[in-house]
């Protein structure tokens, strides 16, 4: 194999990797233009889509298709729950103290999981076959990774109608950029606040969903997927949209190229390097504008 | 008067009948310390070891426990980490009376716990693959201060790592590329593949690392198989046993791969599904016991122990169920032959010889605390979600 193949390998590798984070990336964007909230319980929405796909599909043999939209449901009436209840009603409205409400409510939602599911990793079947198909440039892929490419790229276009053609959408917008004046034109802010939880927790179950069958699932298994995809946030500009794409993009394929050229044995390293070095330069991200807009 | 010697004899055996009854246990009971990773990525191995040892001591209580005292086991969670794994030793010797511990899981959580260990003077039965825990010294200019009260149930990943390797001689596979998990098994592992590919005419003509929860190996497979070698290890417990095995199939590798001596397990077929097909591994004899010729010493036994296994975990063990179940028999034995006393016990388990377990033989002695050899390993391939044992 010469290395004009092994480099498309590791490319096509790092983005289908690169995907997932820009997902989740996208799930603590939507929740932090919302409250100014890092929310750390995104770590635990992937792993709940990931289980309760597996629940669905592997123990109940409900077919893929309606599993997938049930999963996501599902987690996102838990986010829509999480605000309702520990952040709504919390007595501090402190960002600092609701960003460890969250590791609190992470914590609790994680081992609730341990205890139905066991701690074993297990499989999901891939949502349509196992055989590789062989590019032309000499690079194999699975049939789940164009699953990712797909399914991600239709969440962008879904969500970049919603914020720019829907009402409900432009009153979120509205809310980011100014809570109290939002509220004067007549948008209910509480329920926006509700909305984009939930609509973050249907992005983690996605990604947690699609990425189920490659990697397996577990019921931690967010944990470092959630950290990747946040450090991909951070990458592309905290709060910023086409950020989270860049970033995770930018972080998957770095990792892969990498892990395959330079060593593998400091893979992490060599995309860390990159994000202290972009930090180091632009405090604020790639596409981060100055003092980020929140509420 | 006969009315009467009726009643005392009645009283008698109803005395003795309740003295060897668990009710009537008079004595505190003796306590050994169990520190599993029971949760975090090696879980399915640590709850499989905690249910083989809590096995040996159901059966220790069933007949009585260990002269007239019950035995119970103090349990702790290492969560796959060095770090909570301390912090479980010293929650268990600071608060609980324990003769011996059993555990950990892992070779980094081991290699944490050791100085503690050997610093408490109290004997530790550890199931962690790595040699490292046994080999590297405790003082760094000192290469003679190796651990005197730390044991290994597992056979030495080096006569692992030898087993594959004389597979592959045998089958004429000369090349191979070696890929490890980021941490102390695999790096063990690293060090290990050096020194016995050469003994069998192996050349490692390819090393890659990934981190333990890496979800895509793809990149460092596909620079292996650039290297054009027509063999692979992989060197890794948990998740990452199953994305290897399907990564390896994605890149249409036609090497064969085989695995850790941790890969017998029915956590693997969860994780590597179809791909797991064909993969091979060297393993304890536990997951093949039907299959093993009738002259096998350890056939009886595993297969006793197997039966008592399913019935009671309603699932089939993994082989590392072995090494958990090896460690609690070997250091009950112990307690029974020398009683409650860790000084006494350290010496009763390193002079256990010809001891016939679930993993092997053991022979254990000062300069050998694990006890097993290379003969006691097999070698198997995963086939149709079981195992078959290989020549």
């Amino acid at each position: 194999m010469g290395l004009s193949e092994q480099i498309a390998q590791f490319i096509i590798t790092g983005l289908s990797i690169g995907a997932i984070y820009a997902i989740v990336a996208m799930g603590f964007n939507i929740i932090h233009n919302a409250t100014g909230v890092v929310n750390f319980v995104q770590c635990e929405f992937i792993s709940l889509g990931g289980m309760f796909m597996y629940t669905l599909v592997v123990l109940l043999r409900v077919p893929m298709f309606i599993s997938f939209f049930m999963s996501m449901a599902a987690v996102a009436l838990i986010g829509a729950l999480i605000e309702r209840g520990p952040i709504r009603y919390a007595r501090s409205k402190e960002i600092i103290i609701l960003i460890f409400l969250t590791i609190g409510l992470s914590g609790t939602l994680r081992g609730t999981a341990q205890q139905i599911w066991g701690t074993d990793n297990v499989g999901v079947p891939a949502f349509s076959g196992e055989n590789p198909i062989h590019l032309p440039v000499g690079a194999t892929l699975l049939p789940q990774h164009i699953w990712v490419f797909g399914v991600t790229v239709l969440v962008m276009l879904a969500l970049r109608h919603f914020f720019k053609n829907t009402m409900s959408g432009k009153a979120m917008r509205a809310t980011a950029v100014n809570r109290k004046a939002a509220a004067l034109v007549g948008v209910s802010v509480d329920r926006m606040v509700m909305l984009s939880f939930a609509l973050s927790g249907a992005l983690g179950a996605v990604a947690g969903m699609i990425i189920a069958p490659i990697s397996t699932t577990s019921y931690d298994t967010g944990i470092m997927l959630g950290l990747k995809g946040f450090a991909a946030a951070i990458l592309g500009g905290y709060g910023s949209f086409s950020g989270a794409i860049i970033g995770g993009i930018m972080l998957g394929v770095l990792e892969s190229l990498g892990a395959g050229l330079i060593s593998s044995q400091y893979k992490d390293v060599i995309a860390f390097l990159v994000l202290l070095l972009v930090l180091f330069l632009r405090p604020t991200g790639i596409m981060g504008h100055g003092e980020s807009e929140r509420v | 008067m006969k009315g009467k010697s009726l009643v005392m004899a009645v009283i008698c055996v109803a005395v003795c009948f309740m003295m060897g009854s668990p009710l009537c246990f008079g004595a505190e009971p003796i306590k050994i310390g169990g520190i599993f990773a029971l949760t975090g990525r090696a879980a399915h191995i640590g709850t499989s070891q905690r249910d083989a040892v809590l096995i040996a001591i159901d059966e220790v209580n069933d007949k009585g426990g260990i002269n007239g005292r019950k035995l119970e086991m103090v349990m702790e969670d290492t969560e796959s980490n060095p770090t909570k794994a301390v912090m479980a030793l010293k929650k268990i010797l600071e608060a609980e009376d324990v003769v011996a511990i059993i555990g950990p899981t892992l070779t980094g959580t081991a290699m944490a716990m050791r100085g503690f260990i050997e610093k408490e003077k109290i004997p530790a039965f550890m199931h962690s693959g790595g040699d490292v825990i046994l080999k590297a010294p405790l003082k760094k200019d000192d290469p003679t201060s190796l651990p005197k009260w730390t044991f290994k149930s597992p056979y030495k990943a080096a006569d692992a790592m030898g087993k594959i390797c004389q597979y592959m001689n045998k089958h004429d596979i000369k090349k191979i590329g070696f890929l490890y998990s980021n941490e102390g098994f695999g790096k063990d592992g690293l060090r290990n593949v050096k020194v016995q590919a050469p003994k069998y005419g192996v050349e490692v003509v390819a090393q890659e690392a990934f981190a333990p929860k890496d979800v895509d190996m793809t990149a460092q497979l596909t620079r292996i198989n650039a290297k054009g070698v027509d063999g692979v290890i992989a060197w890794t417990v948990g998740p990452a046993m199953g994305i290897i095995a399907k990564n390896v199939k994605q890149l249409g590798i036609k090497a064969p791969l085989f695995e850790c001596h941790g890969a017998g397990d029915p956590v693997f077929w969860k994780v590597a599904g179809e791909s797991g097909e064909g993969v091979m591994m060297p393993s304890t004899k536990i997951v093949v016991a039907d299959q093993l010729p009738d002259s096998d010493v350890q056939k009886k036994k595993i297969q006793a122990y197997v039966k008592a296994y399913r019935k009671k975990f309603e699932h089939e063990p993994g082989t590392m169920v072995a090494y958990g179940a090896d460690a609690a028999f070997i250091v009950v034995d112990a307690i029974k032959s020398v009683g409650p006393d860790r000084a006494k016990i350290r010496d009763a388990i390193e002079n256990t010889k010809g001891y016939v377990g679930m993993s092997g033989i053991y022979n254990i002695s000062p300069d050998d605390h694990n006890g097993l050899s290379m003969k006691d390993i097999v070698m198997i391939k995963a086939t149709k979600g079981g195992w078959k044992l290989l020549d």
